[in-house]
Protein backbone atom coordinates (compact mmCIF):
# COMPACT_ATOMS: atom_id res chain seq x y z
CA UNK A 1 0.00 0.00 0.00
CA UNK A 2 3.01 2.77 0.98
CA UNK A 3 4.21 2.31 -2.55
CA UNK A 4 1.07 3.60 -4.40
CA UNK A 5 0.19 5.93 -1.60
CA UNK A 6 3.63 7.52 -2.34
CA UNK A 7 3.12 7.33 -6.07
CA UNK A 8 -0.23 9.10 -6.36
CA UNK A 9 0.68 11.67 -3.73
CA UNK A 10 3.80 12.22 -5.69
CA UNK A 11 1.70 12.63 -9.33
CA UNK A 12 -0.72 13.96 -7.67
CA UNK A 13 2.08 16.56 -6.43
CA UNK A 14 3.20 16.81 -9.78
CA UNK A 15 0.80 17.44 -11.61
CA UNK A 16 -0.59 20.23 -9.26
CA UNK A 17 2.81 21.89 -9.93
CA UNK A 18 2.40 21.74 -13.72
CA UNK A 19 -1.22 23.20 -13.66
CA UNK A 20 0.56 25.96 -11.58
CA UNK A 21 3.27 26.52 -13.88
CA UNK A 22 1.04 26.50 -17.03
CA UNK A 23 -1.47 28.79 -15.43
CA UNK A 24 1.15 30.89 -15.09
CA UNK A 25 3.19 30.52 -18.15
CA UNK A 26 -0.58 30.97 -20.03
CA UNK A 27 -0.57 34.77 -18.15
CA UNK A 28 2.71 35.96 -18.88
CA UNK A 29 3.61 34.57 -22.16
CA UNK A 30 3.10 35.61 -25.92
CA UNK A 31 3.68 34.83 -29.34
CA UNK A 32 3.58 37.54 -31.81
CA UNK A 33 2.65 37.26 -35.01
CA UNK A 34 6.22 39.49 -36.45
CA UNK A 35 7.56 35.61 -34.65
CA UNK A 36 9.39 37.05 -31.69
CA UNK A 37 7.88 35.32 -28.71
CA UNK A 38 8.31 35.29 -25.14
CA UNK A 39 7.93 31.98 -22.64
CA UNK A 40 7.75 32.57 -18.30
CA UNK A 41 7.02 29.55 -16.29
CA UNK A 42 7.63 31.59 -13.15
CA UNK A 43 8.14 30.35 -9.73
CA UNK A 44 5.99 27.39 -10.32
CA UNK A 45 8.44 26.26 -12.84
CA UNK A 46 10.86 25.67 -10.55
CA UNK A 47 9.04 24.11 -8.05
CA UNK A 48 7.91 21.51 -11.16
CA UNK A 49 11.34 21.02 -11.83
CA UNK A 50 12.60 20.46 -8.18
CA UNK A 51 9.81 18.09 -7.36
CA UNK A 52 10.26 16.66 -10.69
CA UNK A 53 14.03 15.64 -9.19
CA UNK A 54 12.69 14.94 -5.97
CA UNK A 55 10.32 12.32 -6.32
CA UNK A 56 12.55 10.75 -9.41
CA UNK A 57 14.55 9.90 -6.50
CA UNK A 58 12.72 8.73 -4.24
CA UNK A 59 10.90 6.56 -6.80
CA UNK A 60 14.36 5.21 -7.17
CA UNK A 61 15.25 4.96 -3.41
CA UNK A 62 11.61 3.17 -3.36
CA UNK A 63 12.51 0.65 -5.58
CA UNK A 64 15.66 -0.39 -4.13
CA UNK A 65 13.69 -0.51 -0.88
CA UNK A 66 10.42 -2.31 -1.57
CA UNK A 67 11.28 -4.81 -4.37
CA UNK A 68 7.35 -5.30 -5.86
CA UNK A 69 8.26 -1.04 -6.97
CA UNK A 70 9.07 -1.20 -10.31
CA UNK A 71 10.00 3.01 -11.26
CA UNK A 72 8.97 1.59 -14.92
CA UNK A 73 5.30 0.39 -14.13
CA UNK A 74 5.00 2.78 -11.44
CA UNK A 75 1.65 2.81 -9.53
CA UNK A 76 0.39 -0.51 -11.24
CA UNK A 77 3.47 -1.96 -9.56
CA UNK A 78 2.25 -5.58 -7.67
CA UNK A 79 3.87 -8.03 -5.32
CA UNK A 80 1.67 -10.48 -6.37
CA UNK A 81 -1.50 -11.87 -7.98
CA UNK A 82 -3.73 -10.54 -5.26
CA UNK A 83 -2.11 -6.98 -5.82
CA UNK A 84 -2.22 -7.21 -9.51
CA UNK A 85 -6.34 -7.65 -9.33
CA UNK A 86 -6.59 -4.68 -6.55
CA UNK A 87 -4.99 -2.63 -9.24
CA UNK A 88 -6.99 -3.67 -11.70
CA UNK A 89 -9.85 -3.13 -10.14
CA UNK A 90 -8.46 0.42 -8.52
CA UNK A 91 -7.98 1.17 -12.41
CA UNK A 92 -11.38 0.37 -13.63
CA UNK A 93 -12.88 3.07 -10.70
CA UNK A 94 -10.14 5.53 -12.52
CA UNK A 95 -11.27 5.01 -15.43
CA UNK A 96 -14.93 5.23 -15.01
CA UNK A 97 -14.28 8.67 -13.02
CA UNK A 98 -11.85 10.46 -15.56
CA UNK A 99 -13.83 9.53 -18.63
CA UNK A 100 -17.26 10.75 -16.53
CA UNK A 101 -15.35 14.09 -15.58
CA UNK A 102 -13.98 14.24 -19.27
CA UNK A 103 -17.81 14.30 -21.13
CA UNK A 104 -18.78 16.86 -18.68
CA UNK A 105 -15.76 19.19 -19.22
CA UNK A 106 -16.49 17.89 -23.11
CA UNK A 107 -19.40 19.97 -23.04
CA UNK A 108 -18.67 22.35 -19.87
CA UNK A 109 -15.57 24.04 -21.51
CA UNK A 110 -17.72 25.13 -24.84
CA UNK A 111 -20.46 26.61 -21.96
CA UNK A 112 -17.72 28.09 -19.88
CA UNK A 113 -16.31 29.55 -22.71
CA UNK A 114 -19.16 31.62 -23.23
CA UNK A 115 -19.08 32.63 -19.50
CA UNK A 116 -15.88 34.06 -20.00
CA UNK A 117 -16.72 36.39 -23.05
CA UNK A 118 -13.34 38.50 -24.29
CA UNK A 119 -11.55 36.98 -21.19
CA UNK A 120 -9.28 35.02 -23.12
CA UNK A 121 -6.58 34.48 -21.02
CA UNK A 122 -8.96 33.82 -17.81
CA UNK A 123 -10.94 30.81 -20.33
CA UNK A 124 -7.60 28.99 -21.04
CA UNK A 125 -6.13 29.28 -17.39
CA UNK A 126 -9.67 27.80 -16.53
CA UNK A 127 -9.32 25.13 -19.28
CA UNK A 128 -5.51 24.36 -17.45
CA UNK A 129 -7.26 23.77 -14.26
CA UNK A 130 -9.66 21.67 -15.60
CA UNK A 131 -7.71 19.06 -17.04
CA UNK A 132 -4.68 19.56 -13.88
CA UNK A 133 -7.75 18.79 -11.89
CA UNK A 134 -9.27 16.00 -13.70
CA UNK A 135 -5.88 14.16 -13.72
CA UNK A 136 -5.09 14.68 -9.79
CA UNK A 137 -8.47 13.37 -9.39
CA UNK A 138 -7.58 9.88 -11.58
CA UNK A 139 -4.79 10.15 -9.27
CA UNK A 140 -6.82 10.11 -6.37
CA UNK A 141 -9.23 7.94 -7.50
CA UNK A 142 -7.06 4.91 -8.10
CA UNK A 143 -5.06 5.30 -4.33
CA UNK A 144 -8.90 5.37 -2.94
CA UNK A 145 -9.88 2.62 -4.71
CA UNK A 146 -6.63 0.81 -4.30
CA UNK A 147 -6.55 1.28 -0.57
CA UNK A 148 -10.32 0.15 -0.50
CA UNK A 149 -10.29 -2.96 -2.12
CA UNK A 150 -6.59 -3.71 -0.20
CA UNK A 151 -8.83 -3.59 3.02
CA UNK A 152 -11.38 -5.37 1.83
CA UNK A 153 -10.21 -7.89 0.27
CA UNK B 1 -28.86 -15.61 -6.15
CA UNK B 2 -26.37 -17.67 -5.00
CA UNK B 3 -22.91 -16.66 -3.78
CA UNK B 4 -20.38 -19.39 -4.08
CA UNK B 5 -17.60 -18.90 -1.85
CA UNK B 6 -14.41 -20.64 -0.94
CA UNK B 7 -13.07 -22.42 2.56
CA UNK B 8 -9.79 -22.72 3.45
CA UNK B 9 -7.85 -24.50 6.24
CA UNK B 10 -4.50 -21.98 5.39
CA UNK B 11 -4.47 -21.06 9.10
CA UNK B 12 -4.89 -24.43 10.59
CA UNK B 13 -2.36 -26.30 8.06
CA UNK B 14 0.40 -23.36 8.65
CA UNK B 15 0.08 -23.67 12.40
CA UNK B 16 0.17 -26.99 12.12
CA UNK B 17 3.65 -26.70 10.32
CA UNK B 18 5.06 -24.08 12.73
CA UNK B 19 5.12 -21.42 10.00
CA UNK B 20 4.85 -17.87 10.47
CA UNK B 21 2.76 -16.16 8.20
CA UNK B 22 5.93 -13.79 6.29
CA UNK B 23 7.80 -17.53 6.14
CA UNK B 24 4.48 -19.01 4.31
CA UNK B 25 4.29 -15.77 1.92
CA UNK B 26 8.04 -15.87 1.18
CA UNK B 27 7.75 -19.68 0.00
CA UNK B 28 4.81 -19.05 -2.44
CA UNK B 29 6.35 -15.19 -3.28
CA UNK B 30 3.32 -13.65 -1.89
CA UNK B 31 3.07 -10.86 0.33
CA UNK B 32 2.06 -11.41 3.99
CA UNK B 33 -0.96 -9.29 3.44
CA UNK B 34 -1.89 -12.23 0.67
CA UNK B 35 -1.71 -14.86 3.20
CA UNK B 36 -3.43 -12.88 5.78
CA UNK B 37 -6.54 -11.77 3.33
CA UNK B 38 -6.43 -15.34 2.55
CA UNK B 39 -6.63 -16.73 5.78
CA UNK B 40 -9.43 -14.54 6.94
CA UNK B 41 -11.68 -15.74 3.96
CA UNK B 42 -11.45 -12.42 2.31
CA UNK B 43 -9.28 -13.31 -0.85
CA UNK B 44 -9.31 -16.35 -3.41
CA UNK B 45 -6.22 -17.25 -4.95
CA UNK B 46 -5.14 -18.63 -8.20
CA UNK B 47 -5.37 -22.04 -8.71
CA UNK B 48 -1.68 -22.13 -9.57
CA UNK B 49 -1.26 -20.18 -5.88
CA UNK B 50 -3.57 -23.01 -4.38
CA UNK B 51 -1.14 -25.42 -5.77
CA UNK B 52 1.51 -24.08 -4.26
CA UNK B 53 0.42 -23.73 -1.02
CA UNK B 54 -0.76 -26.88 -1.27
CA UNK B 55 2.40 -28.49 -2.01
CA UNK B 56 4.14 -25.97 1.12
CA UNK B 57 1.73 -26.92 3.49
CA UNK B 58 2.30 -30.82 2.94
CA UNK B 59 -1.69 -31.46 1.54
CA UNK B 60 -3.58 -32.15 -0.95
CA UNK B 61 -5.47 -28.80 -2.56
CA UNK B 62 -8.83 -30.62 -1.98
CA UNK B 63 -8.43 -30.29 1.81
CA UNK B 64 -6.88 -27.05 2.11
CA UNK B 65 -9.37 -25.36 -0.10
CA UNK B 66 -13.60 -26.18 -0.95
CA UNK B 67 -16.28 -24.56 -2.13
CA UNK B 68 -18.09 -22.96 0.42
CA UNK B 69 -21.12 -23.50 2.64
CA UNK B 70 -21.30 -23.39 6.40
CA UNK B 71 -19.27 -25.46 9.19
CA UNK B 72 -20.79 -28.35 8.35
CA UNK B 73 -19.00 -29.11 4.71
CA UNK B 74 -15.83 -27.62 6.96
CA UNK B 75 -15.83 -30.03 9.45
CA UNK B 76 -16.03 -32.83 6.74
CA UNK B 77 -12.46 -32.46 5.81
Amino acid sequence: MKKVIIEQIGNGILVGLGTCMLVFMVANSHWDVNGTSSFQFGPFGILFLAWLIVFGIIRLGLSKLDQSYHTGEGELSAGDERERKISQRALGWTYRVVFTLLIIELFGVPVMSIGFGSRLVLFRQAVVVVIGSTLIIGFLTYLVGWIYYDITE
Amino acid sequence: MIIIFINNNVLERRKRLGLTQAQLASSVNVTRRTIISMEKGKYTPSLLLALQLAKVLETDINNLFWLGGGESEKSNH
